[in-house]
């Protein structure tokens, strides 16, 4: 009888304890939902506390404002190559295994861009005068130098490559890619760009670029590709000889059906 | 009779099945490789020797 009282009041508390708990975790789970949708005129509010924290540390104070003279004369820069480029690479997603492919990576003109550097002054304000950029090629040699690497495949060459670098002349490079055995490869190709100077003096090497392939080296029911061709061969053979005697059969079935 | 005939359609099955095990072979072994390409501009101050000036006329200033 006792207990039969108590399950109400046990009901009671623990539907009150329910109600609480939501009570208490709504206003989170509103701010949560409606914080993405604040609008973007609201965020600088957010970052004012930030201000307070920045002029607490100790910034340089500008002691003397510096007035650049007016662009008559052309600005002088450090040594330019004098053309836009573009980098190209071509690379065989999948390859049967056995088999081999190339990977090549090109430097060429990029025709769309002409390099017109202008000399930008005092905030927004273009003089407009042309910046004199020293050609790069007439004070160094430049050469394109690229590298693939990929563990697993065989790479020929697996070394540096070099080429002369010269005005407005392609460098292409080739790769010659083997996987021995099936599965995913990850490779690396990289180019830089080493800059002799023609006085003499200190080369200096820069990287132009590192690209990420992957490359997945294939099988047909365990076969490679040298196998599966000697095996394809063979057994159309086979199945020709096999088949040969149903030759005649097979035509006067396909003449049949062809009267009708 | 009934041999005969089951042997020949036994041995109908069989170049058939060669036939096509072989020529799917043959077909994934000479099928031309698929290649991808990628083309990336190459920003002109990469084809700049790496000094910069900006940072030597600031020091200077």
């Amino acid at each position: 009888m006792i207990r039969n009282l108590k399950i109400p009041y046990i009901l009671l508390i623990g539907l009150g304890l329910f109600f609480l708990v939501q009570a208490c975790g709504a206003p989170m789970s509103g701010e949560a939902e409606s914080a993405p949708e604040e609008p973007a005129a609201e965020a600088p509010a957010e970052e004012e506390p930030i201000a307070p924290m920045a002029t607490e540390m100790p910034l340089p104070v500008p002691t003397a404002t510096l007035i650049l003279p007016p662009p008559t004369q052309a600005v002088t820069v450090s040594p330019a190559i004098p053309e836009q480029r573009r980098l190209t690479l071509e690379w065989p997603p999948r390859i049967r295994t056995g088999d081999s492919d190339i990977v090549r990576l090109t430097l060429e003109i990029d025709d769309s861009g002409n390099i017109v550097p202008t000399a930008e002054i005092e905030g927004h304000a273009v003089s407009g005068e042309v910046v004199s950029i020293p050609n790069l090629y007439e004070t160094h040699q430049v050469l394109a130098e690229a590298r693939m690497d990929m563990a697993g495949v065989q790479v020929i060459p697996a070394e540096i490559v070099s080429e002369p670098l010269l005005p407005g002349e392609t460098v292409t490079f080739y790769w010659s890619v083997s996987p021995a055995e099936s599965g995913e490869y990850r490779g690396t190709i990289w180019l830089y760009l080493r800059y002799i100077p023609r006085q003499g003096g200190e080369e200096i090497v820069k990287t132009i670029s590192a690209q990420f392939i992957e490359i997945r080296a294939t099988t047909f029911l365990g076969a490679k590709a040298g196998p599966a061709r000697v095996a394809g061969a063979i057994g159309s053979f086979i199945g020709a000889v096999l088949g040969f005697p149903f030759v005649d059969d097979f035509l006067k079935f396909l003449w049949k059906r062809f009267k009708r | 009779m009934y041999n005969e005939l089951m042997i020949k359609k036994l041995r109908l099955i069989l170049a058939v099945l060669v036939l096509l095990a072989s020529i799917s072979l043959l077909i994934w072994a000479s099928w031309p490789l698929l290649s991808e390409s990628r083309v990336v501009p190459i920003p002109p101050n990469d084809l700049q020797l790496p000094t910069p000036s900006a940072f030597i006329y600031f020091w200077t200033v």
